[in-house]
């Protein structure tokens, strides 16, 4: 029997994973996604589960008179995804994944946005889809930034670090030309992502060997806003301002209420806080490096010594 | 009733609830509106609608003075000595909040003061209690200060 259509428990082969502070198994008879995942975070793989874990299982559903073919996307045993081509397949992974990460992490604020690291300085770019989070911050990449998470800042409620969650960069295809024009190229094929399109993967694990950071208090935060053809440039903005901004863009609100205001006013109290209206990559990580380098120049109690590509 | 969370929680001494209406002369912040200063302006999280307020400088001062103690030209004296407006600016300004507040349901609302059994020691309550209506009344404009 083809596998990629079999439902047959004993076709399926299952692979684990501890990326950064998520702990993930994907279990599914199709071979070809577990090798493109693997792909994509074979550095993380684990032998076996040491903690609670994200269960993602894709099951093949054969083609009948009233179904039509599909692959079920389940995550704990919910089905959350019916996808009914194979090139749909990572992405719907991906997302599941990242559909359970607030509820394998409840006590965590979770907000929508890439983090990344310059000397141990937290900068996370919060915003909504579309804004050029991920695509500003693979640029940021080549500049020897390291790299936290792309979608989530997962803020631990205690020390208000922001984790690590290394997840692969999900480009859209129309940003394929703004990667290229930084040295970036996506990892293996493209695939579909409901209606975002095409869409690319970059593991900054595979782009140099220090590209992932640990755990570090927030620095900076920039709200970027693409604009196409616009002259990149930035603004302050004010602490109430940004967290008014960033509780719009906080995943499981409504599961902390009252303490999650309180973690980001504490969030914000101890960042500076920009709104970048972003443009041409290169451009724009030229203006976003050198604000982060001045600024960190000016926190740190040796003025020079902060040192980024 | 909602509003004041401690009072509610003491209502067997009649002391308090008779001095916390002869002390409440002007608006009341609701108590269980968490909020957070950040450079001067206000941040705020209202649990049961969970709406998110930003409060700028001038709102945010007002809001810390809506107390119950301070009747609005109170409120715009302290205002104009704080900042750089006239007293009547300032009066304007206060009104204008207020009514913000009141239309997000920040500050309380004319209050309804449940009968008790004897079904007096809650009218006497009402009438001692100056809810300052001549404020929730005032027909100010939109105010530039708080926005949600």
């Amino acid at each position: 029997m083809n596998p990629l259509f079999s439902s047959d428990p004993s076709h399926e082969f299952t692979r684990r994973y501890r990326i950064g502070v998520v702990r993930a198994a994907l279990t599914t008879p199709v071979s070809a996604l577990l090798d493109e995942h693997a792909a994509l975070y074979a550095d993380f793989e684990t032998a076996a589960s040491d903690g609670p874990e994200i269960q993602v299982r894709v099951s093949p559903q054969p083609f009948s008179l009233r179904h039509r073919r599909r692959f079920d996307v389940s995550v704990n045993r919910r089905v959350q995804f019916t996808p009914a081509r194979r090139a749909e397949l990572l992405p719907y992974v991906e997302w599941a994944i990242n559909w359970e990460v607030p509820r394998l992490l409840p006590r965590c604020l979770h907000l929508h946005a890439s983090a990344l690291c310059v000397n141990g300085h937290g900068i996370i770019l919060p915003g909504a889809s579309g804004s050029g989070k991920s695509t500003l911050a693979a640029g940021l990449l080549t500049r020897g930034w390291q790299y936290l998470c792309d979608e989530f800042a997962i803020i631990d409620p205690h020390t208000f670090h922001v984790l690590p969650y290394p997840r692969a960069l999900c480009i859209k295809k129309p940003s394929f030309p703004a990667i290229a024009s930084v040295g970036l190229a996506t990892h293996g094929r493209h695939h579909l992502k409901g209606t975002k399109g095409y869409v690319g993967f970059i593991q900054p694990a595979r782009l140099r060997s220090n590209a992932l950071a640990s755990a570090c208090p927030v620095r900076i935060i920039v709200f970027p806003r693409y604009t196409p053809g616009a002259a990149p440039r930035l603004r302050s903005v004010h602490r109430a301002e940004a967290a008014f901004a960033l509780h719009h863009v906080c995943f499981n609100l409504l599961d902390h209420r009252t303490p999650a205001l309180e973690i980001i006013a504490q969030l914000v109290r101890g960042a500076d806080c920009y709104e970048l209206v972003s443009g041409e990559l290169r451009a724009t990580c030229d203006l976003v490096h050198d604000l982060v380098r001045r600024t960190l120049a000016t926190h740190s109690s040796a003025p020079g010594r902060v040192e980024v590509a | 009733m909602r509003g004041l969370p401690d009072m509610q929680q003491d209502t067997s001494t009649a002391a308090v609830w008779e001095n916390a209406f002869v002390d409440a002369v002007g608006p009341l912040r609701r108590g269980d509106i968490v909020a957070h200063e950040l450079d001067g302006e206000g941040i705020m999280y209202d649990p049961r609608s969970a709406d998110t307020h930003r409060l700028n400088a001038s709102a945010w001062f007002i809001w810390n003075c809506c107390d119950g103690r301070h009747a609005p030209s109170d409120i715009a004296a302290r205002l104009a000595d704080s900042f750089d407006v006239n007293p009547a600016q300032a009066l304007h300004h206060v009104h204008a909040a207020i009514d913000q507040f009141h239309k997000v349901l920040l500050i309380t609302e004319p209050r309804v003061v449940p009968l008790d059994t004897q079904g007096q020691g809650s009218a006497r309550a009402i009438n001692r209690h100056p809810a300052a209506p001549s404020t929730l009344r005032s027909g100010s404009p939109r105010p530039e200060s708080a926005s949600a």
